[in-house]
């Protein structure tokens, strides 16, 4: 679905992002992780190309993003930046029906479909009961689920979350990702996010790309990704690292600071 | 059924103010130092008798009272889409330099070339649309970021009215002429003043109406609004000029009403919400009641001296906003 080749990005002299190589292929749960700084964000900002590259390239679907027009990419991809705000005084419904933008041409009012759509967004996401409320009025994980509907109403193939748990308590952002493992399993969503807790990233996603100071570390399925030495290299701390042979994948319990 | 409420509510709001501003019409119309009744009023509207009542009424009152009601309508919906577009409630027209703009140019040829008095509202107009983009294309760098604009329309404006007072001091003698219209006015104002306003707020509110869903999908953001398929750069560069003309054109007729782009749509943001396909109609309405009140109370609150509108807005509108402000503290952060 995406590919990139060897994209570099800075910011004034500074690298961000260092010859990074990444596959996303179409169907699977794709996390970065890596510590602070270490290009996480800045790669969601340079396939969204709200950050320009300096060299190399990125693909989606095979073709190079930049030849993509405006409206196509909003049909295929959508993504939500870290902490994103809305005026407090929309409705649910509101926000939601605002992702149909890319479907209407500037003269057309939501439609039959686009009704549809809304709905049907409201309730894979399970805010149906409040979706006529006011945003102020919603808890922090109902109004992740807010913005999560309006992602999907924007039906995508693709989407992009830039840390969609952060703020939350641990049983929101446990429902949260219950939701993006069902759009994915459901209705098969391509999804690439960047998430900072380790266990999260190892439980739920299909593939991982560890990232330290821009470049790509590590690349693979959680198991392969996530062990005590590349944890180690990458953060800086000691883990253990246990399989859960249930569910087949890795738990780790941070110990100490590396020295 | 509750969606429905909320929407009833803000079209309720929506004939209320229709039906206030149709009240205030003949209102103004009415009032003033020779004070009419509404039955005169009607018949002069609708008959074409020449008396005196009727030549007041036609030649004086209504076009001001016309020209009340656009202004303020032009001055609300610019400062609605200005502080949608720069995400930031301080925003109104004074922020893209609008009245600075204005200023100077009276200040050129009202204190500078007394002269030339009848070129003020091409220059004031002029003047104010050519600030707007001074400031824009000194806040550009890869892109407009709204904050660095907002702050550089505080910077441009305080350097404007540096030279503005440099001008004063050097023509004390002249003041009085700029200080009217820092202060904004509407005596004196005829139908060809309309004329020269009507297609600037009829093209403004269109425009501006047409947008209201780019606005609203502007305020989530230009992370998400340009994943929505909105071109943001595009869609800001229009708007601005948008809102630019609107008050340039209202400044330029009756002076530096200020207030009204500021407050206005708060308050009208109070009552209908952000939603901006409602919060436009809604300021526009509200601007132009509000305007023609305070205009029929300059007539007659000190009669037969009149004071200047900007300065009853500024007494009584202002702290009837604080009034909501702390009413309707849920809308807060």
């Amino acid at each position: 679905m995406i590919k990139t080749k060897k994209i570099e990005v800075s910011y004034g002299k500074k690298i961000i992002i260092d010859s990074v190589d990444i596959h996303i292929k179409k169907g699977t749960i794709n996390t970065l992780i890596g510590p602070n700084g270490s290009g996480k964000s800045t790669i969601l900002k340079a396939l969204t190309q709200q950050k320009k590259i300096d060299s190399g390239e990125i693909f989606f679907k095979g073709d190079p993003i930049q030849t993509l027009s405006r409206m196509y990419w909003a049909k295929n991809v959508t993504y939500l930046p870290q902490n994103p705000k809305a005026p407090n005084d929309f409705t649910v419904w509101d926000l939601v029906s605002l992702s149909r933008n890319a479907y209407l041409k500037w003269y057309e009012r939501l439609g039959k479909k686009d009704y549809e759509i809304i709905e049907e967004s409201i309730g894979k996401t399970n805010i149906q009961d409040h979706k006529y409320k006011l945003l102020s009025e919603l808890s922090g994980g109902e109004r992740q689920r807010a913005w999560i509907a309006m992602a999907l109403a924007q039906e995508p193939e693709l989407i992009i979350l830039d840390e969609p748990t952060t703020f939350l308590d641990i049983a929101y952002q446990f429902e949260v990702l219950e939701i993006i493992k069902e759009l994915n399993e459901k209705e098969n969503i391509t999804v690439l996010m960047v998430l900072h807790d380790l266990n999260h990233a190892a439980k739920y996603s299909d593939n991982i790309v560890l990232l330290k100071k821009g470049k790509v570390f590590a690349e693979g399925a959680p198991k392969d990704v996530m062990n005590k030495e590349n944890i180690r290299e990458a953060f800086d701390i000691e883990v253990k690292v246990q399989h859960d042979e249930e569910h087949n994948y890795p738990l780790i319990y941070p110990i100490r600071k590396a020295v | 059924m509750e969606h429905n409420l909320l929407i009833r509510k803000k079209i309720t709001y929506l004939i209320i103010v229709g039906i206030a501003l149709f009240i205030a019409f003949i209102m103004s119309v009415r009032f003033g130092a020779v004070e009419l009744d509404t039955a005169e009023i009607l018949k002069s509207l609708f008959s074409s008798v020449e008396t005196t009542n009727r030549n007041i009424i036609w030649k004086l009152r209504v076009p001001r009272t016309l020209i009340a009601g656009l202004v303020g309508m032009c001055l609300s919906v610019s400062g609605c889409i200005l502080q949608s577009v720069m995400k930031n409630p301080l925003a109104s027209p004074t922020i893209i330099g609008v009245n600075a703009g204005a200023g100077l140019a009276a200040a050129v040829t009202l204190v500078l070339l007394p002269e030339m008095e009848y070129l003020l509202t091409p220059a004031a107009f002029f003047g104010a649309f050519a600030t707007t983009w001074i400031i824009y294309i000194i806040s550009w760098k890869d892109g407009i970021k709204p904050l660095r604009m907002v702050l550089a329309g505080v910077a441009i404006s305080s350097i404007i009215s540096a030279i503005i007072n440099t001008i004063l001091i050097f023509y004390p003698d002249r003041i009085t002429n700029q200080i009217s219209f820092t202060i904004g006015s509407l005596s004196t104002k005829m139908w060809s003043d309309f004329r020269i306003l009507l297609p600037y707020a009829v093209i403004g509110l269109i425009i501006a109406l047409i947008y209201s869903k780019k606005l609203n999908i502007l305020l989530l953001g230009d992370e998400i609004a340009s994943n929505l398929g909105i071109n943001i750069e595009r869609t800001r560069i229009i708007l601005i000029a948008v809102a630019s003309l609107l008050a340039a054109s209202a400044v330029s007729i009756v002076g530096m009403l200020g207030f009204v782009g500021l407050i206005i749509p708060h308050m009208t943001r109070l009552i209908v919400g952000s939603d901006n396909r409602f919060l436009i109609p809604a300021s526009a309405l509200t601007g132009a009641l509000v305007v023609m009140v305070c205009d029929t109370l300059a007539r007659i609150v000190a009669k037969p001296m009149e004071i200047p509108v900007g300065i009853i807005m500024s007494l009584i509108g202002a702290p009837f906003f604080l009034f909501l402000l702390r009413r309707r503290f849920k809308y807060d952060d």
